[in-house]
Parts: structure tokens; sequence; C-alpha cells
């Protein structure tokens, strides 16, 4: 694909985003943004699609919420766990993210991720994360 | 990316997907927080840096050919923002979080990369300060791949706030990855957001 093509678009893109976007987004959202946009969407990309095979979308991650383990799994993701974010505003970033990506809609009755929850969770790093999560679509199955 | 002093970065094939849809829209919250200070001081930067232009000493290696290309004008990039100074220079502010080599000298520009060189979709994000106005930005630098190293323009840089990065994912591996070939040319230094006025007062832990 021709790459010298893009940057019009992406220039036109953005700038239509910008305009056109002109809600006002809560501090603390527009806070999870920036630390997402920072620590994340390297990897996840911009609008949480992932890299695919190597770096998974975020869409599931509201699905995986409500599963038994999924909340504790969304944080103990070693990428999530050592992400340097104090966790208040780690939790931020995670109930943002949810809301954001999530291809379902949150579930009902979803409590957001507490700070005490993510410190509580983040010190139990995932050694296999592939693993942890398919054990959790199984038992949730 | 390579070097030490990247952050997690990368991508391009991104640069399509990471600018269409999704970027845009990640970005234009952060847009819509840039105060009406952040406008104005802007505005006033364009007339500061059209004076400042001229005496700027840039670097003449590349563009002397044409007449009025050794200052690059005050360029709004993609959200807006304005700046000046020579993309084709280490110097450059939006390098101050960058390991590479960089893609606006070999033959392409900060957000795009040159001919035959396919952008890889991981993104290595860093901030770097804007000295005309002095903010923080956010800077995807995105590796461009599938070309043998483009050795013109090395830059190591690593003043830019960057997120630690965990050793199973070491910013020096090579980030060329999801693309065609893995053989890394250059890095570019897109412009993705602004630094929310609420983000410092909670800062990180490191
Ligand atoms: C260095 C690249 C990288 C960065 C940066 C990164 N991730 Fe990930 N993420 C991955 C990979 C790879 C996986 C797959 C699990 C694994 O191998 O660790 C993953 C998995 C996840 C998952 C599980 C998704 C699922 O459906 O199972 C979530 C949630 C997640 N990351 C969120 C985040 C958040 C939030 C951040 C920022 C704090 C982040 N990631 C930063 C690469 C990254």
């Amino acid at each position: 694909m021709g790459s010298r093509l893009w940057p019009c678009t992406a220039l036109a893109l953005l700038a239509t985003g910008a305009l056109g976007e002109a809600a006002s987004e809560s501090p603390d959202a527009a806070v999870a943004r920036y630390d997402y946009l920072l620590h994340c969407a390297g990897c996840h990309l911009a609008d949480g699609s992932g890299a695919p095979p190597e770096v998974p979308p975020l869409r599931s991650m509201a699905r995986l919420a409500a599963m038994p383990d999924g909340r504790d799994y969304l944080i103990r993701v070693p990428e999530v766990a050592q992400a340097p974010l104090r966790n208040a505003r780690l939790a931020n970033l995670l109930n943002w993210a949810l809301q954001e990506f999530s291809r379902d809609a949150s579930p009902a009755g979803f409590r957001p991720l507490s700070a005490k929850e993510v410190g509580d969770a983040r010190r139990r790093i995932l050694k296999d994360p592939l693993r942890a999560r398919a054990e959790i679509l199984k038992a949730a199955r | 990316m390579k070097g030490p002093s990247g952050q997690q970065g990368g991508n391009g094939a991104g640069i399509a997907g990471w600018f269409d849809g999704a970027a845009h829209r990640a970005t234009a919250g952060l847009a819509r927080h840039t105060s009406r200070r952040g406008f104005l001081g802007r505005l006033g930067a364009i007339l500061v840096g059209a004076a400042a232009v001229p005496l700027l000493p840039v670097s003449r290696a590349f563009g002397a050919e044409e007449e009025g290309a050794e200052a690059p004008p005050p360029e709004p990039a993609a959200d807006g923002i304005v700046e000046y100074g020579d993309p084709q220079s280490c110097e450059y502010w939006r390098y101050c979080a960058l390991g590479g080599s960089l893609c606006s000298c070999c033959g392409g520009t900060m957000n795009s990369c040159p001919p035959g060189a396919e952008p890889s979709p991981i993104t290595w994000v860093g901030t770097c300060r804007n000295p005309v106005d002095d903010k923080e930005y956010l800077i995807s630098y995105n590796d461009c791949c599938g070309k043998a190293y483009c050795p013109r323009c090395s830059c190591h840089r690593t003043e830019g706030a960057k997120p630690s990065y965990f050793p199973s994912k070491s910013p020096n591996v090579l980030w060329c990855f999801g693309v065609e070939s893995n053989a890394y040319h250059c890095t570019m230094a897109a412009v993705i957001g602004a630094a929310p006025e609420e983000a410092e007062a909670t800062a990180q832990e490191s």
C-alpha cells in the first residue's frame, strides 16, 4: 500500500475527529485516555484493535470482567500489572478502557474496579496470561 | 524500535489503522482538552515562529537546492499544533525519546515511510515538550520496515518521559513485526495527542 497516501488521510481524519467531537469529557476520562495512549496504545493501538496475533484486541475486556477470575485477570496481565501508574490511575484507565473498547456493553451491574482491588491483584502478575485466559473462558462455559 | 531511548512504539501498519478511526477517536479527546490558553499561545507561536524562522540555523544538508527550503515554516501538525525546527535534525523536539534513524531524512517524513518501506503496526509512544507552546505532547514513534537500515540519520535521545518497558518486551527489540519483512529502516515521529493538565497532578510513580 502506498505509504505516501497516508498522511493526507491521517490529517483529514484527525481534523474531522477533533472538530467533530466537541462534547466534553470528564477530567478522569481525559487522563485515562492520555495514560492509555502513552502506556498501552503502542501495542494495542489507539482504538484498542491490537495487532493480532502478537497483541490481542481489547474488545473482550467487559466480557472477561463478568467471568469468575476475569476481573483479576485484566489487572494481572503482565503489561497491565507492571504499568508505571499508581493503583488509582491504573483503575481509572482500566475502567475507561472497559467502556471504550468493549464490543458488548458492560454487563449489567458491573462495578468499576477500585484502586484497592487493582493494588491487590497487580501484585500477582500472571506468568502465563494466555493459559490463564483459556482457563477463565473454559470455567465460564 | 531500537535504542535505549524509545518507548514502545512503533507502528505503522498501522499508521493507517492508527490514524484512521481509532486514533482519531483517542486523540480527539485529548485535543478537546487543549485549553483555550493553549490555542491562543499557539496562535502567538505562529507569529513568533514566522518571524524567527529565517534566523534559525538549520541543516542544509538535504534541502539546499530549493530556495527557501532551508527554514521549515511553522508546521501545524495533525492536531493543529504549531512548531518549528528541522525535522531532519536529531535535535528536533519530537525526537526526544527516539532511538533509531530518522525517516524524515531517509526519504520519508515524520508521518510517512520512505518509498518501499512499510510501517509496523506496533509503536513506541513517548512524550516530548514542544518548545513553541511549552506543552507536553504524546509522540508515536513508528518504525518503517522492509528495507535495510538507513544509516544516514541515526539519532538516539533519552530525555523524553517514557513508560518503562518490561524485561520481556524490551525496547531493544525490533518493533518490525506484523509486517512482511522484519528489516528495520527508520522511525517516524507522529504527534498523537497532548497531555491533559490533570495528568501531571496525579503523576505516575516509577
Ligand atoms: C509491549 C506491548 C504491550 C503493551 C505496552 C501493553 N500490552 Fe496489553 N497485552 C499485550 C500482549 C502481548 C497481551 C497478550 C498477553 C500477554 O502475552 O501478556 C496483552 C494482553 C492484554 C489484555 C488481555 C486481553 C484479553 O482479551 O485477554 C489486556 C486487558 C491488556 N493487555 C491491557 C493493556 C493495558 C491497559 C495496557 C496499558 C497499561 C497494556 N495492555 C499495555 C501487549 C501489550
